[in-house]
């Protein structure tokens, strides 16, 4: 009866001669590194940009300059002087002035205000929107899914730019109706987003344990969905401020954005026109500002992206 | 294939249905009736009364929502508020002829600039042609296309005074519309394009092309640009919508008796119907881009139906 059959143990351990080099017992459980978190190492790869590192350098002067130098400022946007029209950049002026004399440098920084505020706030709003609707159309699916998403895809078949006219004049122009009706039409994209992602991850075991807790949809959604999705919301909510303050430039440009006497870089550069001939710094400077901060937005959303999902990298 | 065109063909009604509706509703909540104006002030209540009958403001709204959609069916956009004798049918007859030259045009510039721009890119990938162009794309997707204008207008029309800076009577004058038109399309097709070439020549399909001695030319050209140019045409419908909202910015500052300039000055007279007419035909227009651009779509890429049932 004797098979002589070894015992497990022996097979799992190592005979004394044999050992792995660089191997320690003692320093098998010990970590070498600090762990980072994944929203540390977001930052490491988003540091290694250039090009988007400037950039945040660039919208954090512009944001600085516009929230404090209107304070500061001798000057304010609708203060007019009409001894000193149609003045070249000077060390008083540093950008010149307008046709009414206003100091154009403080324009362009209230513009800013405009434009950045439109940008956050759009993006921003359009960010609830498409969480709320993109997640709880992954979320539930089937017949839900299907109608909220054709509604989706209804408002995305048209160019956005008709039905902000359309609620541009209904509303009035403001800052305000501004907002409203670019959000009206940019959470698209975010929902889309969202819900492809919802749909991707809500049969992840977690969810599922998450589930067995007890938790209802918008605890599962909230504390456990939207957070594991969050890198490519991030990204394309990013790229929604430069294309608001886009539209904004766009329909001021047009005159149908923000009024005078309140300024923004689409209204400034539309007031430029008729002086383009002999008076081009009204319009260089406004046009500057605007080209530095969908530059700089740009930047700063390609190296998001490139942070948030390396596998995204082109 | 006819079961999904039928799909397409359904879901852009249901679109127009929709973005009529809203129009229609949106004009009625509007304040005041269109005759109240800053100008127009002290109409009598009697006159303003029998205006509003003549247009048949009057009646109900759900009323007047049918009897739009009657004329709208007999191909009837209407009558302009503000212009006494003109209907919403000639302003379009006369100035959507001349937008679509100038956009048909720039449709093509885009494209014949703008792919080559992204295959040389991908092909020289890393090279100094490739950081020019990629350069070039990142300028025409950030910077806006009044921007683009301005300065192109101020370059070569009042500096160089090389170009005509207004009106369209002969070759010369299309050159600078064009060119400001088609600036971010431009940037947008080489960028589109050089990312699916890339993906494209990576593919077992190229490797075995290249395996069987095929010269680098004709497996450029034949085997991956035919597949990497898919999101091109996808590309294609909106692009032409691109080029009807461009062409707002484009038609004011050259001065191009065009639809898109028409309808900015029907935004800023509030003209109703005028607004409404223009806007249901952009979207009629741009559904059927969009509809043709996703048939050509099935046709090449086979793949492309299966996904969809």
């Amino acid at each position: 009866m004797a098979l002589n059959i070894p015992k497990n143990e022996e097979y799992l351990s190592l005979p004394d001669e044999m050992f792995v080099i660089g191997q320690d017992d003692a320093q098998a459980e010990e970590i070498v590194r600090p762990s980072t978190t994944y929203w540390h190492d977001v930052w490491q790869r988003f540091r290694r940009d250039p090009l988007a590192l400037a950039g945040l350098v660039v919208l954090a002067v512009i944001a600085l300059m516009a929230i404090f130098v209107p304070m500061v400022s001798p000057y304010s946007y609708d203060g007019m002087d009409l001894a000193s029209m149609n003045r070249g950049p000077s060390l008083q002026h540093p950008c010149g002035t307008d046709q009414m004399g206003r100091d154009l440098f403080i324009r362009i920084l209230y513009g800013a205000r405009i434009s950045l505020t439109i940008g956050l706030a759009a993006a921003a709003i359009s960010f609830v929107i498409g969480v709320v609707y993109g997640g709880l159309s992954g979320y539930i699916g089937g017949r839900t899914d299907m109608v909220l998403m054709r509604i989706v895809d209804i408002l995305s078949s048209l160019p956005s730019l008709l039905y902000i006219v359309l609620i541009m004049l209904l509303l009035g122009s403001s800052v305000g109706s501004v907002i409203l009706a670019l959000c009206l039409t940019s959470w698209v994209g975010t929902a889309r987003v969202v819900r492809s992602e919802v749909m991707r991850l809500k049969h992840s075991e977690y969810v599922l344990a998450a589930r067995l807790s007890g938790a209802n949809v918008r605890q599962l959604l909230l504390h456990h969905l939207v957070p594991n999705a969050m890198g490519p919301i991030i990204v394309s909510t990013a790229f929604l401020i430069p294309s608001a303050i886009f539209s904004e430039s766009f329909l001021s440009f047009l005159g149908i954005g923000i009024q005078a006497p309140m300024a923004s870089w689409g209204s400034l550069a539309n007031y430029a026109i008729p002086m383009l001939l002999s008076q081009p710094h009204q319009m260089f400077f406004p046009v500057l500002a605007i080209c530095l901060t969908m530059f700089s937005l740009n930047f700063v959303g390609d190296g998001l992206r490139d942070a948030l999902d390396p596998r995204m990298k082109k | 294939m006819l079961k999904y065109i039928c799909k397409r063909l359904m879901a852009g009604v249901l679109t127009i249905i929709v973005l009529i509706t809203v129009a229609f509703f949106m004009m009625h909540a509007m304040p005041g009736s269109p005759f109240t104006q800053a100008d127009q002030r002290d109409i009598p209540p009697e006159v303003l009364a029998r205006m509003e009958a003549s247009y048949g403001l009057d009646r109900p709204v759900f009323e007047q929502y049918l009897s739009y959609w009657k004329s709208l069916l007999r191909g009837d956009l209407g009558v302009s508020f503000k212009q006494a004798n003109t209907s919403v049918n000639d302003i379009i007859e006369t100035h959507f002829p001349v937008s679509a030259r100038v956009g048909g045009v720039a449709v093509v510039v885009s494209l014949v600039i703008g792919i080559p721009l992204g295959l040389l890119a991908a092909v020289y990938r890393g090279k100094a042609i490739d950081m020019a162009s990629m350069v070039f794309a990142t300028i025409g997707i950030s910077v806006p296309v009044f921007v683009i204008s301005v300065l192109l207008m101020y370059l070569f029309a009042n500096v160089l005074q090389w170009l005509p800076s207004y009106g369209l009577t002969s070759w010369r004058h299309y050159i600078l519309p064009v060119a400001c038109l088609s600036f971010s399309p431009i940037a947008y097709i080489a960028r589109q394009t050089r990312s699916s070439m890339l993906e494209a020549l990576e593919q077992d399909y190229v490797r075995t092309a290249r395996a069987k001695g095929v010269s680098e030319l004709l497996v450029v050209a034949k085997h991956a640009l035919k597949n990497a140019l898919t999101p091109v045409i996808t590309y294609l419908g909106p692009l032409v919508a691109g080029l009807l909202t461009g062409s707002f910015v484009v038609e004011r500052l050259f001065s191009v008796p065009g639809i898109g300039r028409y309808f900015v000055q029907s935004v800023s007279d509030r003209d109703y119907t005028m607004i409404m007419g223009i806007v249901i035909f952009f979207g009629i227009f741009v559904v059927i881009c969009n509809l043709i651009s996703d048939i050509l779509l099935a046709i090449v890429d086979p793949r492309v139906k299966l996904s969809e049932s």
